[in-house]
């Protein structure tokens, strides 16, 4: 292994004490792994006590070209924190402090090594809370959950950590520290550094969104004769326009293994939904009406309501006995993760419980009803090789299994080292492509976390994706590599300029789906029309009226609140290719969030054809349209745009 | 030395180490318990010393991962001795990482063989020696015990402190303990001094106070005492050492040997059929654990599991009839601190009894980052132990606690010198005193 020069040392010895340098062995030992199955030990630890010295210190790095991973609790499935090619791991527990707690203007500062749960702690007693759950929040940080694009249990209802936070600091890395805001003009680079793993750069700081506290809640357990019953009820529900706060569900099998060892006294049946509901009191009983009759409907077996804290946490006790129950079983445990839309889930569980039966591994089957993801959580023994090698290759399969489903390889746990290897079986040769720009453009030293989420070697392996046959005209357009703007009305921008080119011939609205709840337009749809089209079929959207594009609406950066319920998207870079990212499920944590890429990018980097987006059965709030402002430009998006488009076809 | 001697002393030489540790879920060797960790790091914030450093070096998780790859031969223990003293000395033993921990990984256990396999005392040397009388020259140590209490009196420790006599001596230790010991009547210790001449002829319950009780905090012993004698006829055993300071301090062979002298003793009385009751839930979860310390000794294991089914905690000793609590102030809480901090029964029933008889003014104190660090059981550096009892202290205030139960006498000791600094207002009680 290579050692850190003495140079290095003395110069980061100067802006960060001798005493926080760690390079002993049993230190290094140490901090190679954390819950996944890899171990790298890397060459040094720093300890970053003060958030002040990050700048200096990255910069340094870059000076000698050192690769750095930043490391939290530690607590992700991916291999994360593991220093593949080396170089040293930047501890951030210490910055664990919550800088301010507004509850006027309903947001927090925090350091990002504040503890996820310490923080709905301080809010409680203000009457707030912070919505994202992960089942680790007694111990994962914030920062980690960002660079993970975490989320719980409560995701359906209030989105994953994305969606909470509102601004932060970040050093690239180069050094350069930058401030980045959901409301700046231009693409919201903001929510690429979510699920961004640490390898774009470091968070030093966040501004999150607080909410308060609701003022009931009621939980539900419910067994059904079926999966697909069970998940027909959560459809219904969906439909009626009810949001519950968590959906939660086990398969039998799981309930049985759970029941042997926490003895919680769930009903043994093919499969266990826990509903819980939050609002007001008057809302709570029209819904608790609706749910049971709607479960009712659906030969539920059994109704079991709780309400006191005390009853609602006994209905609770099983599904967060689940890992303990495994974990007590053999010696080790891999946690899995993987998403579908929700209407795939009975489906894919099935077979998936084939998987594990053919191959005979004790596992049980935990899901987020609501938004299609489940969790494998397989027993193994981690000092039998062979078995730890079928345990892998099973949650490969497993997770192929999700990618054919329409699915996603990562709902909440991100890619990592673990997973890396598959992304060429969910994406195509161009959208890694792409993912490797991003990367490139940010960190061309690769140094960030190197060697994460992108497979090393993709290019044979990964197809190359086609476009539908109405596209050519762009693909042409694009080939002749003659400089153009994008426009959909040109009701924003208003240019007279003669090089445009008009989203508006894709007009199309693909389709609208009623069991996942997600309709697919072409960006050329006008917005309005959309809202007309889904309304007759009393169906509503976020989307406010408007008479430009949905493509114009996305990406000129007017509606930055309609970004979260965007969930796929098709486009055209500047070179012809043609890139796809997301689809009908509702969480995704494989690759950097393209979405966001896009979102507010005022055609600078892609010409976009499509978009996926949450419909809903009962009216929501509807995004505020913000007066358009021009891309406001700094040093990451510039290195963006000239890795994108070096050309500068688009104007 | 060679890095798999770890191996090799576990299963070949259980005069040093235990060959397996008996866990909930069976019984373990020390590497099997230890593989059997996820790093999942739900146990991170738990533990007192990581919430004090942020550091995965004290972390549970990192202390169990450093174990493991030693015992793999991944790092070497000469090499590496002083990372690994500290690993040994900033756990205090206190069991909150188990107790978070999903798969109930007894990190403790697993610290006290690492103690064991650097061969390191962590108390003075003088304390150290005095302890060790207690078995060995049971008649120097009570001499000597007693005439310093006696002396102490006199105001003569304190003269010893002040005039750093006692640091010169090697006592500094006396320091600490002086600040610890509640003052007592004179009547209580008159009390406790006939009683313990006393001795039942045909007992049914053998009383067996922990040493502080016995030495420091005659007013617990007597409520012990007295619970024992609302149903039963009991006897005293005050003198009889457990092998728990052996334990913890690293020679499990004279561990092993006390213990066997107490389940003979045991068994010679009515036929090792008499419940034996203690007032410190740490020895309660070492004595129940015993099994542990004889599992190469398959006819001793048999014996001692006879032996700990007998054992019992002062609470199970509570009348079942309404408990007249007296005049304690409210809110109160408890402090669970103790060795390895076992999910017990006592613990469970402790808690159930308090809510009933308290209701909403027993407030549980989950919130709390530490334990309160209990002395001997993990001799934690006096800069620590300071932090670690503010980490114990600071919800407890919070939450304008004024009664503290506790479950021993060495967590009552501490409490009552925290609490003279952090909360006056904090009345610490032992479990046993809550029946009048
Ligand atoms: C028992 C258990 C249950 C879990 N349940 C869930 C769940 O319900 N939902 C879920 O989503 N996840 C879950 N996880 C996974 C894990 O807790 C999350 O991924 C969590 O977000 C990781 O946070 P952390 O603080 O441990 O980050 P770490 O694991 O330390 O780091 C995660 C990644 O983020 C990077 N990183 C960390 N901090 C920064 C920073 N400041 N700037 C840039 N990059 C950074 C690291 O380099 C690494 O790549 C669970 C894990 C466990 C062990
Ligand atoms: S026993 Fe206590 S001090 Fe030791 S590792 Fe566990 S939690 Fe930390
Ligand atoms: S909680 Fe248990 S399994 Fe998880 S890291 Fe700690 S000791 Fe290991």
């Amino acid at each position: 292994m290579r050692k850190l020069s003495p140079a290095f040392l003395k110069q980061c010895a100067k802006i960060i004490g001798k005493e926080n340098i760690l390079t002993d062995d049993v230190s290094l030992a140490l901090y190679s792994y954390d819950c996944s199955l890899s171990h790298t030990k890397p060459e040094g630890v720093l300890l970053i006590r003060k958030a002040e010295w990050l700048a200096p210190l990255v910069t340094l790095l870059y000076q000698y070209k050192i690769p750095f991973v930043p490391r939290a609790s530690a607590t992700n499935h991916a291999g994360g924190c593991t220093p593949l090619n080396g170089g040293v791991i930047l501890n951030l527990t210490h910055l664990n402090h919550i800088l301010e707690i507004n509850t006027a203007q309903e947001y927090a500062w925090v350091e990002p090594g504040v503890v996820t749960a310490h923080l709905t702690e301080a809010l409680a007693s203000y009457g707030f809370f912070y919505a994202p759950d992960p089942a680790s929040s007694t111990v994962c940080t914030i920062g980690g959950n960002f660079a993970q694009n975490a989320s719980g249990a409560r995701c359906m209802k209030y989105g994953g950590t994305l969606n909470h936070v509102l601004e932060a600091d970040v050093i690239l890395p180069n050094g350069e520290p930058l401030h980045l805001s959901l409301q700046e003009p231009g693409a919201d680079l903001l929510g690429l550094l979510a699920g961004s793993e640490g390898t774009l750069g470091l968070i030093t700081r966040l501004k999150v969104k607080i909410l308060p506290l609701a003022k009931h809640i009621k939980t539900f357990l419910v067994p059904f004769p079926s999966l697909q019953e069970s998940i027909q009820a959560v459809t219904d529900l969906v439909a009626q326009g009810i949001l519950p706060r968590c959906v939660e569900a086990l398969d039998q099998s799981t309930i049985q293994a759970i029941e042997n060892f926490a003895h919680a006294g769930y009903p043994i049946a093919p499969a266990v939904l826990l509903f819980e509901l939050d609002g007001d009191e008057e809302q709570i009983n029209k819904e608790t009406q609706l749910l049971q009759d709607i479960c009712s409907r659906h030969h539920a077996l059994d109704f079991k309501m709780a309400e006191e804290e005390t009853e609602r946490e006994k209905l609770w006790k099983a599904r967060r006995s689940a890992y303990a129950a495994m974990a007590q079983l053999a010696p080790n445990v891999l946690v899995g993760d993987g998403t579908v839309p929700r209407s795939e889930l009975p489906n894919a569980l099935q077979k998936i419980r084939q998987l594990l039966d053919e191959h005979h591994l004790r596992a049980c089957l935990l899901f987020h009803a609501g938004d299609g993801n489940f969790h494998p959580q397989i027993v193994f023994n981690g000092q039998n090789k062979q078995e730890v090698i079928q345990v892998k290759n099973v949650l490969k399969q497993i997770l192929k299994t999700c990618v054919d489903c329409q699915g996603t390889l990562s709902g909440e746990h991100g890619i990592g080292v673990e997973k890396r290897s598959l992304m060429t079986y969910q994406y195509d040769k161009q959208t890694l492509d792409l993912f490797a720009c991003i990367k490139h453009a940010t960190d061309p030293d690769n140094l960030a976390n190197p060697l994460k989420i992108l497979p090393v070697h993709y290019e044979e392996e990964a197809k190359n994706a086609s476009f539908p046959a109405e596209y050519q005209v762009i693909h042409d357009t694009l080939k002749e590599e003659k400089p153009f703007r994008i426009v959909g009305t040109n009701s924003r921008l208003g240019t007279k300029e003669s090089s445009l080119f008009s989203t508006r011939r894709f007009n199309r609205i693909l389709e609208i789906d009623t069991t996942n709840y997600v309709a697919t337009a072409q960006t050329g749809v006008l917005v309005n029309d959309l809202i007309q089209t889904l309304s007759a079929q009393h169906l509503f959207c976020s989307w406010a009226p408007s008479a430009g594009t949905l493509g114009g609406a996305f990406a000129s950066g007017c509606m930055p609140a309609i970004y979260q319920h965007i969930l796929g998207v098709e486009a055209f870079l500047p070179d012809g290719s043609f890139i796809r990212y997301g689809g009908k499920f509702v969480k995704n944590a494989a690759g950097y969030p393209l979405t966001r890429l896009l979102a507010g990018s005022q055609g600078e980097w892609a010409l976009i054809t499509q978009l996926t987006f949450r419909i809903f059965a009962s009216p929501v709030p509807v995004a505020k349209e913000k007066p358009f402002k021009s891309f406001q430009w700094n040093t990451w998006s510039k290195a963006l745009k000239k890795e994108l488009d070096p050309k500068g076809i688009f104007k | 030395m060679n890095v798999f001697s770890f191996c090799d002393i576990d299963f070949k030489k259980p005069k040093n180490h235990l060959p397996s540790l008996e866990t909930p879920f069976g019984t373990r060797s020390i590497r099997d318990s230890l593989a059997y960790c996820n790093r999942c790091g739900l146990c991170l914030q738990q533990c007192p010393f990581y919430v004090l450093t942020q550091e995965e070096t004290f972390s549970p998780r990192g202390r169990n991962q450093a174990l493991l790859l030693l015992i793999e031969g991944k790092l070497n223990l000469e090499k590496n001795k002083k990372q690994f003293l500290r690993l040994a000395t900033t756990c205090s033993l206190c069991g909150r990482c188990t107790q978070s921990c999903p798969g109930k990984i007894p990190t403790p256990q697993h610290l006290l063989e690492l103690r064991r396999l650097l061969k390191v005392r962590f108390l003075p040397k003088t304390l150290q020696l005095l302890l060790q009388w207690r078995a060995d020259f049971p008649t120097l140590f009570y001499g000597l015990t007693q005439s310093g209490l006696f002396l102490r009196r006199w105001g003569v420790v304190k003269l010893l402190r002040f005039s750093g006599l006692a640091n010169l001596l090697g006592c500094s230790w006396l320091h600490q303990i002086d600040r610890m010991i509640p003052p007592t009547k004179k009547a209580i210790r008159k009390k406790w001094s006939i009683l313990k001449k006393e001795q039942e002829e045909k007992p049914s319950l053998i009383y067996l106070p922990s040493l502080e009780t016995e030495l420091f905090l005659p007013d617990i012993a007597i409520s012990a005492w007295t619970l024992a004698t609302q149903k039963h006829r009991p006897v005293l055993w005050t003198r009889t050492p457990t092998g728990l300071f052996e334990y913890v301090y690293g020679n499990v062979r004279k561990a092993r040997q006390q213990l066997k002298k107490l389940i003979t003793r045991h068994a010679q009385l009515q036929k090792g059929t008499l419940p034996l009751v203690t007032d410190s839930m740490d020895v309660y979860n070492y004595l129940k654990q015993a099994a542990n310390l004889f599992e190469n000794y398959p006819g001793w294991k048999r014996k001692a599991v006879q032996f700990s089914q007998q054992v019992l905690f002062v609470t199970d000793l509570f009348p079942q009839k309404k408990i007249n609590v007296g005049a304690i102030a409210t809110p109160v809480a408890l402090d669970t601190s103790a060795l390895f901090k076992t999910e017990n029964t006592p613990s469970k029933n402790t808690q159930k009894i308090l809510s009933t008889l308290f209701l909403k003014n027993f407030v549980y104190c989950d919130d709390r980052q530490a334990d309160l660090p209990a002395f001997g059981y993990g001799f934690v550096s006096k800069n620590n132990a300071n932090q670690l009892r503010l980490l114990a202290f600071r919800p407890l205030v919070k939450k304008e606690i004024k009664t503290l139960f506790v479950f021993s006498g060495w967590a009552l000791m501490e409490a009552f010198a925290a609490g003279k600094k952090h909360a006056p207002q904090i009345q610490a009680m032992h479990i046993a005193q809550l029946n009048g």
